[in-house]
C-alpha cells in the first residue's frame, strides 16, 4: 500500500514555502528600497560636500579635510567615509588643484546643471565613479572667477554598502521567518493533536473491538466520529447477523443429520422398516441438500455482487427459462401457470437474476393448491419496472409479513428452508432493486401472495 | 299539484351584476326538485322570486299554470321555510302552527284541529305547549315545516332547511322532509349545497353556478353524465381525462380502450371517471397498471389512493373486509357506471320534464349498461 501523505508535513510545508516566498518578496522590496535610498542619501551627501569645499574655497579656508567626515557622518549616521576624489577646475575645465584623473565634465547638460550642483556618473567600466559637480564665483585677485568642484566617490565602494546592507537586511527576515515558522509548527501541532489522539485512540483497538468511539470531538471531527461510529453499529449489527445466521445455519444443518442419524441407528438395530424409513432418509437428505444448495447460492450472490461484472440480460427471457424449468413442478401440481412479460432489460448477472425468479415462482408453486393459478407479471409503470410473481396459495398473515425476509424465518412457521426470500432481497437490492411480499386480495378477500420486484426507471428494451 | 316554471328570469342589481340571468326550469307538480350550487350561485334568489319575496327584473314565474310574477306572496299559495326556522319566541308549539292559519281568518277550531293534525304529521303531539325555545333543532325545524305545511300550500320552498342540522339529524330529517312530500304529494323546490343531500331526496336537480342553470335532470343523470366538468366535479369526486382516439378510432385512456365515440364536430373529448367507477382487480387481470399509495377504511366501504401513469387517482369499493397494503401492486379497470364523456355540445339546461327523462345526447354518450369492464 502507498505511504499516504502526512497532513502535518503537509500543512507545515505549504504555510513554509508561502511565507519564505512572501518573506523574499518582502526582504527584496526592502532591499530595492533601501538601495535606492542609500543612493540618493550618498549623492546628497556629494552636493554637499562639493558645495562644502567652494565655500571653504571662497572663504579662502585651507582645511578642508574635516569636510566629509562630519557630512557623512550627518547624511548617514556613518563613521566610515569612503575614499574620496577631489578636482577644482577654472570654467574652461582648467585644473587648479585637486586630481587630474578626475575628468572635468564634457557633457553640455551636466554643464548646464553646475550651478545648482549636478550629479552625473564618469569613469570607465569597471572603474566607474559617481561625480557631484558645482559651479560658482570667488574672488581672487580682486575679482570674480568662475570655478567647477567637483567630488567623486567609486561605485565600487557603493556597492559595497549595498551588500553590507543588504546582509543586514536579508538577516532580519530570515530571523523573522524563523520566528513565524516556529509559531506555525507550534500552532498546527497544537491544533492537529486532537486528530492524533484519535488515531492513537483508533490504534490502540484490536480488530474486533467495536464500541462505538467517545463522540465528544472538535466539530471538524464530530461529522467523522459520528460516520465511523454509525459504521461500527453498522458492523456490529452485521455481525449479530452474521452470528446469529451461523447459528441458524448451523442448527439447520445439524438437525437433518441427526434425523439421519436416528433413522440409520433404527434401521441398524433393526428397530425400524427398511421399506418405511428409506424415503424418510431421501427426504432428508434432500432437505439438507437444498439447505447446503441455498447457502452456497447466498455465498455465489456475495461473489458475484463484489464482482459487479454485469451484462444486459432479458429479464423477460430469464422470466420464460425459469418457467420452462419449473414446468414438470407446475405440471405435477396441474397449476394454471400464466406468463405476461413484454421485453425487459437489465444491467445484471443473468443467474442471480435467474436465481431471483426461481426462487419466487419456487415460493409460488410450493404455497399453491393443487389445481390453482399462478403467474409471472413483468409491467411498466411510468416511473418503474415491476415484476410480480402470484400465487392463490391462500396468502399470508399480514403480522409476518414483516419477517418473512430475514433468514431462516419461514422454516419456523412453514415447511421452507427459509433462506430463499433473504436471497431475493440480496440480488434485489443489488440490482438497486426492491422486494416486497403482499397479500393478494380479489373482491375483498386475500387469495395468495404477489410478490413484487420493483427497479426504479426501466424502459422497455 | 301545481307546476313551478320559471321562464327566462333574470334578477340584476344595481350595479348591473346578476344574482340569477336567463334561468328556465320546471320544477314539476307532487315532485321535490333541488337547486343546487355553491353559495352565491343565486340558488336562494330564486326561491324568493318564486316566493314573492323578491321580483324579477326579467322574465315571468309560472305556478300551477298561472303567471304569477305580479302577484304578492300571500296570494300565490306558497310556503316558504326558511334555514333559521324564523319560529315566534312567544308563541308554544301549536300556536307558532296555527299562526299561518289564524291570520288568514280561520276560525279558532279549524286553526285548533288543523294544528293538531299538523302536529301529529311531523311526530311532536306531546309538545304542543312546549315553548320553542325548549325545543331541540331538529323538533324546531319539524315545527317550523308544520306551519308551513298547515296553510295546505300548492308549493312548498325550502331554503337550505337543513343546514343548521347535526349529520346525524340532517339525514333523519331530509328522510322525512322526502316521506311527507310523497304522502302529501307536495310540490317542493329544495335549496341546498349539499349535493348528497340533493340527490338523496330528490325527484330532479337542478345545478346552477354563477347565475345560471348548469345542468337539470334526475340526480342520475346530473350524477352520471354531467354535461360539464362543473357540474362533474360539483356533483362529487371526478378525475377528468383528454382522451385519444387510436387507429381504430376508438377512445383510449392510458393501457385502457373506451367504447365511447365522441359526437361529431366534438373538438376534442374529455371523459369523467367516478371513484366507484373504478374496479381494483389483481395484477394479471387486463387494467391500467398501479400501485397503492394511500388507503382508508371507511366502515361501509374502502377508498384508496392509486398510482398510476395517469397519475394519482381515486378509487372507492364496497369491499372492505381485507384492505389492500399501501405499496401493493394493482390493475384498474372500469365499470358501467361513472364514465361519461364531457363537452358533448349537450344543452347546459336541457328542456325539463315531468319526470326528469335523459336526453337523447347524453344516452350516446353513456357507457352500454351491458358492458361489465373495458378490456
Amino acid at each position: 500500500m502507498t505511504a499516504m501523505p502526512s497532513m502535518r508535513r503537509f500543512i507545515v510545508m505549504w504555510i513554509a514555502v508561502i511565507l519564505s516566498v512572501l518573506t523574499l518578496v518582502d526582504g527584496l522590496l526592502a532591499y530595492g528600497a533601501a538601495e535606492k535610498g542609500l543612493a540618493e542619501t550618498r549623492d546628497r551627501a556629494l552636493a554637499r560636500i562639493a558645495a562644502g569645499y567652494l565655500r571653504a574655497l571662497r572663504a579662502q579656508d585651507a582645511d578642508t579635510s574635516k569636510i566629509p567626515a562630519s557630512v557623512f557622518r550627518e547624511e548617514t549616521g556613518d563613521d566610515d567615509t569612503p575614499e574620496l576624489r577631489f578636482r577644482v577646475s577654472d570654467s574652461r575645465g582648467l585644473l587648479l588643484g585637486g586630481d587630474p584623473q578626475l575628468r572635468f565634465p564634457a557633457d553640455k547638460a551636466v554643464k548646464d546643471k553646475l550651478v545648482q550642483a549636478a550629479l552625473y556618473d564618469d569613469g570607465e567600466p569597471g572603474d566607474r565613479w559617481r561625480v557631484a559637480a558645482v559651479k560658482d564665483f570667488i574672488l581672487t585677485r580682486a575679482q570674480a572667477e568662475p570655478v567647477v568642484v567637483q567630488v567623486a566617490e567609486s561605485h565600487a565602494a557603493r556597492t559595497a554598502s549595498a551588500h553590507l546592507l543588504g546582509m543586514a537586511i536579508a538577516g532580519k527576515q530570515l530571523l523573522r521567518l524563523g520566528l513565524a515558522l516556529s509559531l506555525v509548527y507550534a500552532v498546527v501541532m497544537l491544533g492537529l493533536r486532537p486528530l492524533e489522539r484519535l488515531r492513537a485512540e483508533l490504534a490502540r483497538r484490536n480488530a474486533h473491538d467495536l464500541t462505538l468511539v467517545a463522540d465528544q470531538r472538535p466539530q471538524e471531527l464530530a461529522p467523522l466520529v459520528a460516520s465511523l461510529n454509525a459504521l461500527l453499529l453498522a458492523q456490529q449489527s452485521a455481525v449479530d447477523e452474521q452470528r446469529k445466521f451461523l447459528a441458524d445455519a448451523s442448527h439447520q444443518l445439524r438437525t437433518p443429520i441427526a434425523v439421519l442419524r436416528t433413522q440409520v441407528q433404527g434401521l441398524l438395530l433393526g428397530q425400524t422398516d427398511t421399506a418405511d424409513t428409506l424415503p424418510k432418509m431421501l427426504r432428508t437428505i434432500d432437505r439438507a441438500t437444498a439447505l447446503t444448495n441455498q447457502l452456497l447460492a447466498m455465498a455465489k450472490v456475495e461473489q458475484l455482487v463484489r464482482r459487479a461484472d454485469w451484462a444486459e440480460v432479458q429479464l423477460d427471457q430469464v422470466a420464460r427459462d425459469v418457467a420452462l424449468e419449473f414446468a414438470p413442478l407446475i405440471a405435477r401440481k396441474r397449476l394454471d401457470f400464466s406468463l405476461q412479460a413484454g421485453p425487459m432489460s437489465l444491467r445484471t448477472d443473468a443467474w442471480m437474476l435467474g436465481e431471483l425468479v426461481k426462487n419466487l415462482l419456487s415460493n409460488a408453486i410450493h404455497h399453491s393448491k393443487k389445481g390453482g393459478a399462478l403467474g409471472i407479471v413483468v409491467r411498466q409503470l411510468k416511473h418503474e419496472t415491476e415484476m410480480i410473481v402470484w400465487d392463490h396459495g391462500g396468502g399470508v398473515d399480514e403480522s409476518v409479513l414483516g419477517r418473512l425476509f430475514e433468514p431462516f424465518n419461514a422454516s419456523k412457521s412453514g415447511t421452507g428452508i427459509g433462506l430463499g426470500l433473504s436471497i431475493c432481497r440480496q440480488i434485489a437490492e443489488s440490482m438497486n432493486a426492491s422486494v416486497d411480499i403482499f397479500n393478494r386480495i380479489e373482491a375483498g378477500e386475500v387469495v395468495g401472495v404477489d410478490a413484487v420486484v420493483r427497479w426504479p426507471g426501466l424502459r422497455d428494451a | 299539484m301545481h307546476d313551478v316554471e320559471f321562464r327566462a328570469v333574470s334578477r340584476r342589481f344595481d350595479d348591473g351584476s346578476h344574482a340569477v340571468q336567463g334561468v328556465s326550469f320546471t320544477a314539476p307538480g307532487g315532485k321535490l326538485t333541488s337547486l343546487l350550487g355553491p353559495s352565491g350561485c343565486g340558488k336562494s334568489t330564486l326561491l324568493r322570486i318564486a316566493a314573492g319575496l323578491e321580483a324579477p327584473t326579467e322574465g315571468s314565474v309560472w305556478i300551477g299554470g298561472v303567471d304569477v310574477t305580479g302577484l304578492p306572496p300571500e296570494a300565490r299559495g306558497v310556503s316558504l321555510l326558511f334555514q333559521h326556522y324564523a319560529l315566534f319566541p312567544h308563541l308554544d308549539v301549536l300556536g307558532n302552527i296555527g299562526f299561518g292559519l289564524r291570520t288568514s281568518g280561520a276560525a279558532r277550531a279549524e286553526v285548533q284541529a288543523r294544528a293538531q293534525a299538523m302536529l301529529e304529521l311531523v311526530g311532536l303531539q306531546r309538545l304542543e305547549r312546549r315553548a320553542v325555545s325548549e325545543l331541540s333543532g331538529g323538533q324546531q325545524q319539524r315545527v317550523a315545516l308544520a306551519r308551513a305545511l298547515a296553510v295546505e300550500p300548492s308549493v312548498v320552498l325550502l331554503d337550505e332547511p337543513l343546514s343548521n342540522l347535526d349529520d346525524r339529524l340532517r339525514r333523519s330529517m331530509r328522510e322525512e322532509i322526502r316521506a311527507l312530500q310523497q304522502r302529501l304529494g307536495l310540490t317542493v323546490a329544495y335549496v341546498t349545497h349539499d349535493e348528497t343531500e340533493a340527490m338523496a331526496v330528490s325527484d330532479q336537480v337542478v345545478v346552477m353556478n354563477e347565475g345560471r342553470v348548469q345542468q337539470a335532470g334526475s340526480p342520475h343523470e346530473v350524477y352520471d353524465h354531467p354535461c360539464s366538468e362543473f357540474v362533474a366535479r360539483f356533483m362529487g369526486d371526478a378525475a377528468i381525462f383528454e382522451l385519444v382516439p387510436d387507429a381504430q378510432g376508438s377512445l383510449v385512456l392510458g393501457t385502457l380502450r373506451l367504447p365511447l365515440t365522441a359526437p361529431p364536430g366534438t373538438a376534442g373529448a374529455r371523459v369523467m371517471v367516478r371513484p366507484e367507477a373504478w374496479r381494483l382487480l389483481p395484477v394479471g387481470a387486463e387494467g391500467l397498471p398501479g400501485r397503492v399509495l394511500r388507503r382508508a377504511y371507511l366502515g361501509h366501504g374502502a377508498e384508496y389512493m392509486i398510482d398510476t401513469d395517469l397519475g394519482e387517482l381515486l378509487v372507492t369499493t364496497r369491499h372492505a373486509e381485507v384492505l389492500h397494503q399501501p405499496g401493493a401492486p394493482v390493475s384498474l379497470a372500469l365499470g358501467p357506471q361513472g364514465v361519461s364523456l364531457l363537452d358533448t355540445g349537450r344543452p347546459p339546461a336541457p328542456p325539463a320534464t315531468a319526470h326528469g327523462a335523459r336526453p337523447e345526447a347524453s344516452r350516446a354518450a353513456s357507457v352500454p349498461s351491458n358492458q361489465e369492464t373495458f378490456p
